[in-house]
């Protein structure tokens, strides 16, 4: 298949990030996991964008053909969603380490019971 | 040009930006502050929705900024989300007029992320624009996983990062299939996008609607995901799990009503949709309904009740015409009022821990609750003084008129096993030999015993009613399946 | 389980093949933004509808200004899910900061961080930058000083109830200015055609609403990630 090298990272990077979440039993790691699995997602919306040639839409710079400027904006938009996300999932982490003293699943279920 | 529909979106925002100022004035203007303006949230959306009530009415486009629907965002407003707006509205007044108990605690972030539910909420039913409705999921989403955490125990906590973790890949799977759209379409617009859907390859038609599917299918909590909704609902507390269960889900199932005939327009796709919904459903009901039955936590009994009643909505969504799609739509009224008043009513009869031994006499000794719960749970089981007997009928009769017997047949077979577990449930709760520590308050305040006894009627009203909510949840199917 | 890790591997592989087969049949780049209304009109009428050079900023806070208003309702979300996690928690007092000589570097580039920040956030519109980044750089000064400096003087310097305030009235700004659109006869976030001022493109006063929503959000954010910040780590004491 003739997919944009992009494309195939794109795929890597999200199938990485999914694989991360089902099968890793420790917190963190499931965190990283899905930011992965965004990075992945903010790839592809930024090289749906680009065309070999485009230069960044700037007006005021003389530039001729530029990269499409809405999903600049959307991946923006998805950056910011998925740091607020990132933040309130580690704070979760932290307090789930202060009651339990330990961020691996098992071993939380473990002394849950 | 009314500027309704972006005024429910606007005003809650209002409203949680505002909060955190209001709340350093002191603890006097708290309560009259936060209650007019659950009330004035609630009116507004009435207003904007009361103007639906005959379901042909043409639809309202309001344009963002004042650029068309093709260039920026714009809200639309018809039949559909005219009724999920009021539905989820009124599930959120009831959640805010029972939370009283936090007003006073000072928990002013817990009224904060309450507006924000409910921003998100109504810009998730009235949005146009499928990236304006990723991001109206997650503002919905965000906001609801530090309630589940309210109040900081470990297995709240633990319960909330879970939930977190499955809506966040739910969201991720929306947010692929709207890139991929994007991408094919060149458009993120609605309407535009469903006029051009068709022309594109079988592959990438699937690979959208796919993602779509198992994307909303996380986040209404149909098996095989629905392992993060019983530790969420069970874990939070009372008022939460009531929003949850009873008011969230149903932005799910409204987005599953809106997007799936929307694109899976006609033919093979719609068909295949269908049968996957068929499918998933029928497991959905009879796996929520066992799961109950294995369980000793009351919260966790109805929380498992909650993913078999997603099980009869899906169902009624793949029997598809009408009467099923109406059917769908009816029930998520009926749940709204009899998972949020359950939640509700076990609440004011213990705190903390709701394991069923706790509960033991607890329906007699605390008679509002006691009642409440008896007609929220009666209405869960489906029997003829409740409303959803009506919705449940609907499904029935749907099923009937495609000739699926065995989907028909699903019903009533929940309705025993629910039978079974409530029935437990009851000769633990209402037990007359249980004695009582002395000096418990199961007092109920006079604002709470509105709510509760709301819902407790209204799962009797919409019985009473149903011939006039039939007629009219079969008429806004039909203007959905066109 | 090492089963259990092999079934989920080959189901994301079969995941990415036919993903990948879906990825095959978009539209190449060239061809979208040849038949796209949107990316056309975004390009060629841009300046015209917006006053912005930045076309990315002009989709952001102009064409798009109400995903813009979700994100920034997302962080503030955000910040009071984690301000509400850790309310009980107050302060550990035992931070005392880092070394003399790093006190005094943090002075000499702290008033260029702020000019930094400041800067992204008010250019936005004109170069890339904007209030979400300019307002990650804002709050990075106050990470700065917490380090350095110790928690304590952080507090004493930006308390936090203050930074709730600014949090809570920037993010009313941006809802004033997004209801002047109605007050003027025009639609909600409405930008030139309620009457903002063109300005002259380029110049730090043009587009309209674009440079003060910028602003709102800089502050906006700034102050919320801040919040979070403190909220992380602050930590009972032992």
């Amino acid at each position: 298949m003739a997919l944009p090298v992009a494309y195939w990272v794109v795929l890597i990077l999200f199938g990485m990030g999914l694989y991360c979440i089902l099968t890793e039993r420790n917190l963190i790691k499931i965190a990283v996991g899905l930011n992965i699995m965004e990075a992945g997602l903010l790839l592809f919306l930024v090289r749906m964008a680009y065309s070999p040639g485009d230069r960044a839409p700037l007006l005021g710079t003389g530039v001729i053909r530029m990269a499409d400027p809405i999903p600049h904006a959307l991946t923006l938009t998805a950056i910011v969603i998925a740091a607020s996300t990132t933040a309130l999932l580690l704070s979760f982490i932290i307090q789930i380490h202060r009651h339990y003293g330990t961020v691996d699943i098992d071993e939380i279920r473990s002394k849950m019971k | 040009m009314s500027h309704l529909p972006v005024l429910v979106i606007a005003i809650p925002l209002v409203f949680a930006f505002a909060l955190p100022l209001i709340f350093l004035l002191g603890p006097r203007v708290r309560r009259p502050v936060v209650f007019s303006m659950g009330w004035a949230y609630f009116a507004v959306v009435l207003i904007m929705a009361g103007g639906w009530r005959d379901a042909g009415a043409q639809p309202l486009v309001y344009p963002i900024g004042g650029w068309g629907p093709e260039i920026g965002i714009a809200l639309r407003l018809d039949a559909l989300s005219a009724v999920f707006s009021a539905l989820l509205a009124l599930g959120m007044l009831l959640v805010i007029l029972y939370s009283q108990e936090y007003v006073d605690q000072g928990e002013s972030k817990y009224y904060v992320l309450l507006f924000i539910v409910a921003a998100g909420m109504m810009g998730t039913v009235l949005t146009a624009d499928f990236f304006n409705l990723y991001v109206f999921i997650e503002m919905t989403a965000i906001s609801s996983f530090p309630l589940v955490a309210l109040s900081r125990k470990g297995k709240a906590v633990f319960a909330a990062f879970y939930y977190m973790v499955f809506t966040m890949v739910s969201s991720a799977l929306i947010l692929l299939a709207i890139i991929l759209i994007y991408g094919a379409t060149g458009s993120l617009n609605m309407a535009e996008v469903a006029a051009g859907f068709g022309d594109l390859s079988t592959t990438l038609r699937s690979a959208i609607i796919g993602s779509l599917v198992v994307g909303l299918g996380v986040k209404i909590a149909l098996i095989p995901f629905h392992s993060w909704l019983p530790p969420a609902h069970a874990e939070a507390v009372s008022p939460v799990s009531a929003l949850l269960s009873g008011v969230l889900l149903k932005t799910g199932v409204y987005m599953m009503i809106r997007l799936l005939p929307m694109l899976a327009a006609g033919g093979a796709d719609a068909l295949m949709v269908r049968r996957v919904l068929l499918a998933i459903g029928s497991l959905t009901i009879i796996g929520g309904h066992l799961l109950a039955l294995g369980q000793d936590n009351m919260k966790r009994i109805l929380a498992c009740s909650s993913v078999a009643h997603m099980g009869y909505i899906a169902l009624g969504l793949g029997i598809g015409g009408p009467l099923g799609v109406g059917g769908a739509l009816f029930h998520s009224l009926n749940h709204l009022l009899m998972k949020s008043g359950a939640f509700f009513a076990v609440g004011r009869m213990v705190h903390g821990d709701f394991q069923l031994e706790l509960l033991r006499g607890k329906g007699r000794a605390a008679p509002l609750p006691g009642w409440a719960f008896a007609a929220c749970t009666g209405a869960l089981i489906g029997l003829p003084p409740f409303g959803s007997f009506a919705s449940k009928l609907m499904i029935v009769m749907g099923a009937l008129a495609a000739g699926m017997i065995p989907a028909a047949l699903l019903l009533p077979i929940g309705g025993v096993l629910s039978a079974m577990y409530y029935g437990r449930a009851y000769r633990v709760i209402y037990d007359a030999a249980a004695n009582f520590e002395e000096g418990e308050d199961l007092a109920v305040p006079l604002q709470t015993a509105g709510v509760l006894g709301f819902t407790a009627v209204g799962c009797v009203v919409t019985l009473v009613a149903s011939p006039v909510l039939w007629r009219f949840f079969l008429a806004v199917a039909g203007g959905i399946i066109g | 389980m090492k089963l259990h890790r092999i079934g989920v591997a080959i189901l994301i592989v079969i995941l990415s093949v036919t993903l990948a087969g879906a990825l095959a049949e978009l539209p190449s780049v060239e061809q979208r933004t040849s038949t796209s209304q949107l990316t056309r009109r975004v390009i060629d009428g841009g300046l015209q509808d917006t006053g912005a050079l930045n076309l990315v900023s002009a989709v952001l806070f102009d064409y798009r200004a109400f995903d813009t208003l979700g994100e920034a309702t997302v962080i503030f979300a955000a910040v009071a899910g984690v301000v509400m996690l850790f309310y009980q928690a107050p302060l550990h007092p035992s931070s005392i900061g880092l070394s003399m000589l790093a006190k005094r570097s943090l002075d000499s580039i702290g008033p260029f961080v702020f000019l930094a920040g400041m800067y992204v956030v008010l250019y936005g519109h004109i170069s890339p930058g904007g209030g979400f980044q300019g307002g990650v750089i804002l709050a990075t000064l106050t990470i700065l000083i917490s380090i350095v400096y110790g928690l304590e003087t952080e507090r004493r310097l930006l308390d936090p109830t203050f930074k709730t305030t600014l949090e809570s009235s920037a993010a009313l700004l941006f809802m004033v200015i997004a209801f002047g659109g109605i007050l003027t006869g025009e639609y909600f976030l409405s930008n030139l055609s309620a009457g903002f001022p063109r300005g002259e493109a380029g110049s730090l006063l043009s587009a309209g609403s674009l440079a003060p929503l910028n602003a709102a959000i800089g502050l906006k954010v700034g102050a919320g990630l801040a919040l979070i910040f403190y909220s992380m780590v602050k930590r009972e004491p032992e």
